[in-house]
């Protein structure tokens, strides 16, 4: 455990408590925000019933981006065979008109698809920080427990008034069986 | 539900009876001065309300399979909805009392200076159609009577046995409802203009008629769940939310399948097919498939984009009703340019569509009065 008697929050990543079960965690979570601690993550098994909510997980705005992506594949789509049929390669096919919008219409739904999916997905990995080789958290040993039956509370240092030392006793006291003070 | 909500519904029933009967009075004595203006009215509003019926038990047997929260907010209501097939059994009778208004293949004398009427009059000739009619009735009805019940007894008993064969039920029902739904479509609808064929036109009627019960259940559900018949743990503001991405979906496959369907006879170009559409896209009709292009699907399909509309139950329900109405004007524009080459929106239109309204809904409400408004075996654990 690190001892180091220092106020200076910019030396710690945060405290992290160990939990047996998943209701203590989630309470744990609702005692940290009512002491006025914002900056937090959990780490679980599987996933919680609830536990985004009691984190104060907001609703990503990614939503926006992944309709713009959306927005930009159909207007790709359009353009392409535009470009191709009408400017670059005009070809008669039984008459039909060179701007034969109604046979587009799979390739722009297709392209539209595909952007939208490919923001969505780069979007997540980016926006959640990934990849990410390195985490302050790697450093506690008993934390490859979350990967079987343990529930950890992350309190970081961003977070409000931190004080490590009396985070650390104020997680003791949500009945964590193990509360290490973590450096960066 | 106490004694006075059963005689509130009571009175409501009575009153959507009284509604139906009178405009079915009106619709008959109508029927006798205009009856190809009535045939192909009511053959709309018939569809129309056949599509809800049957096409809830579509969803009944996916939820059967699949399960999820979604189904168990609207389960029971979706179980009444299919209950109401009795009623859509002797509706069937004036579609065929005036086959001869609709159907131009009934008209013998026609049939016979016509080459390919008389290659498909081994099909399309009167006595079969009556036998199709009343083999698909025979079969939704005792598909619908097992589907009830075998859920009800679950419901009380929660026998796994019990849900194992139910999901045998609905995994053959499925294949049936596709058979079913194919045939009556092209009996009813296709068969207005005889020469005419699509090959994906069941596919379409199968995922119309789902949508539209779909968007009835989430209207049903939502009115419910507002005077509070429905409990707030029953139709939570998740399974709305699920239920609107549900009605995304479907509404999406319903665009999908019609795209499809102009897109293989637009790129063909060939004149047997194109007729079909060269009716429904000019002059008035015209004016229909943009109102139902812009209403039925970019509307909805921006409104349910946003989690805002599918987290509020109002808003959800707005939706659906939108596209509940934009279903019967879909099914007006499918049905009525077979008949009328430029649109005559005529007082028989409404008058069987109220009918049919009124009674189905009556009766609906008279079987809501039965047991509970829930499933007895609903709880968060089907959300998981």
């Amino acid at each position: 455990m690190t001892k180091k008697a220092s106020d200076n929050s910019s030396i710690y990543h945060g405290v992290i408590a160990e939990f047996s079960t998943s209701d203590d965690l989630i309470h744990a979570v609702n005692e940290s925000r009512k002491k006025g601690y914002v900056q937090m993550d959990a780490y679980s098994p599987f996933p919680v019933h609830g536990l985004s909510e009691a984190l104060g997980h907001r609703p990503s705005n990614l939503l926006v981006a992944v309709f713009c992506g959306g927005l930009i594949g159909a207007l790709t789509g359009f353009g392409l065979q535009y470009y191709l049929s009408v400017i670059a390669y005009p070809y008669n096919v039984g008459g039909r008109p060179f701007n034969s919008w109604v046979s587009f219409i799979p390739i722009i739904f297709e392209l539209a698809v595909l952007f939208a999916a490919f923001t969505a997905v780069f979007g997540m990995i980016g926006r959640n920080g990934l990849p990410r080789p390195y985490h302050p958290v790697f450093k506690v040993d008993r934390f490859e427990g979350v990967t079987r039956d343990k529930f950890f509370l992350c309190v970081e240092a961003d977070s409000g008034e931190f004080d490590a030392k009396k985070c650390q006793a104020f997680l003791e006291g949500l009945g964590s069986s193990y509360v290490e003070i973590i450096e960066k | 539900m106490n004694l006075q909500t059963r005689r509130h519904i009571n009175n409501v029933s009575n009153g959507c009876f009284a509604i139906g009967v009178i405009a079915g009075i009106m619709t008959f004595i109508g029927a006798q001065s205009s009856p190809k203006e009535f045939a192909s009215g009511y053959l709309v509003a018939y569809v129309f309300w056949l599509g809800i019926t049957v096409g809830s038990s579509a969803l009944i047997m996916i939820h059967n399979l699949v399960g999820g929260g979604w189904g168990m907010a609207v389960r029971n209501l979706l179980d009444r909805s299919i209950k109401n097939i009795a009623l859509m059994l002797p509706l069937t009778l004036p579609i065929l009392f005036n086959m001869h208004e609709l159907y131009e293949w009934t008209h013998l004398d026609v049939v016979a200076h016509d080459a390919i009427l008389q290659h498909k009059a081994a099909y399309l000739n009167t006595p079969f159609f009556i036998a199709r009619m009343a083999i698909y009735m025979i079969i939704w009805i005792i598909l619908f009577i097992a589907l009830y019940h075998m859920h009800d007894k679950y419901d009380h008993t929660l026998d796994e046995g019990l849900l194992l064969k139910l999901q045998r039920v609905s995994g053959a029902g499925l294949l049936v409802y596709a058979l079913t739904v194919s045939f009556c479509s092209y009996d009813l609808i296709m068969s207005l203009e005889a020469h005419w064929f699509s090959t994906i036109f069941g596919m379409i009627y199968m995922v119309s008629f789902a949508l539209t019960a779909l968007a009835i259940g989430i209207v049903v559900g939502v009115h419910y769940q507002k005077n509070q018949l429905i409990t707030e743990n029953n139709y939570t503001a998740k399974r709305n939310a699920e239920l609107g991405n549900l009605l995304f979906g479907v509404n999406l496959v319903w665009v999908y399948v019609c795209l499809s369907q102009f897109l293989i006879i637009w790129s063909g170009n060939l004149q047997e097919e194109t007729p079909w559409y060269l009716v429904r896209t000019q002059g008035g009709w015209l004016t229909w498939i943009y109102v139902i292009i812009a209403l039925h699907f970019v509307v909805p399909f921006l409104l349910l984009l946003l989690r805002k509309v599918k987290e509020n139950f109002l808003a959800l329900g707005l939706v659906a009703t939108l596209i509940a109405i934009m279903r019967y004007v879909d099914l007006y524009w499918q049905i009525k340019p077979a008949l009328y080459p430029q649109p005559q929106v005529h007082w028989l239109d409404f008058s069987s569509l109220i009918c049919i309204t009124g009674l189905w809904i009556g009766l609906f409400l008279r079987f809501t009065k039965q047991g509970t408004l829930f499933s007895l075996r609903d709880g968060p654990d089907h959300d998981e």
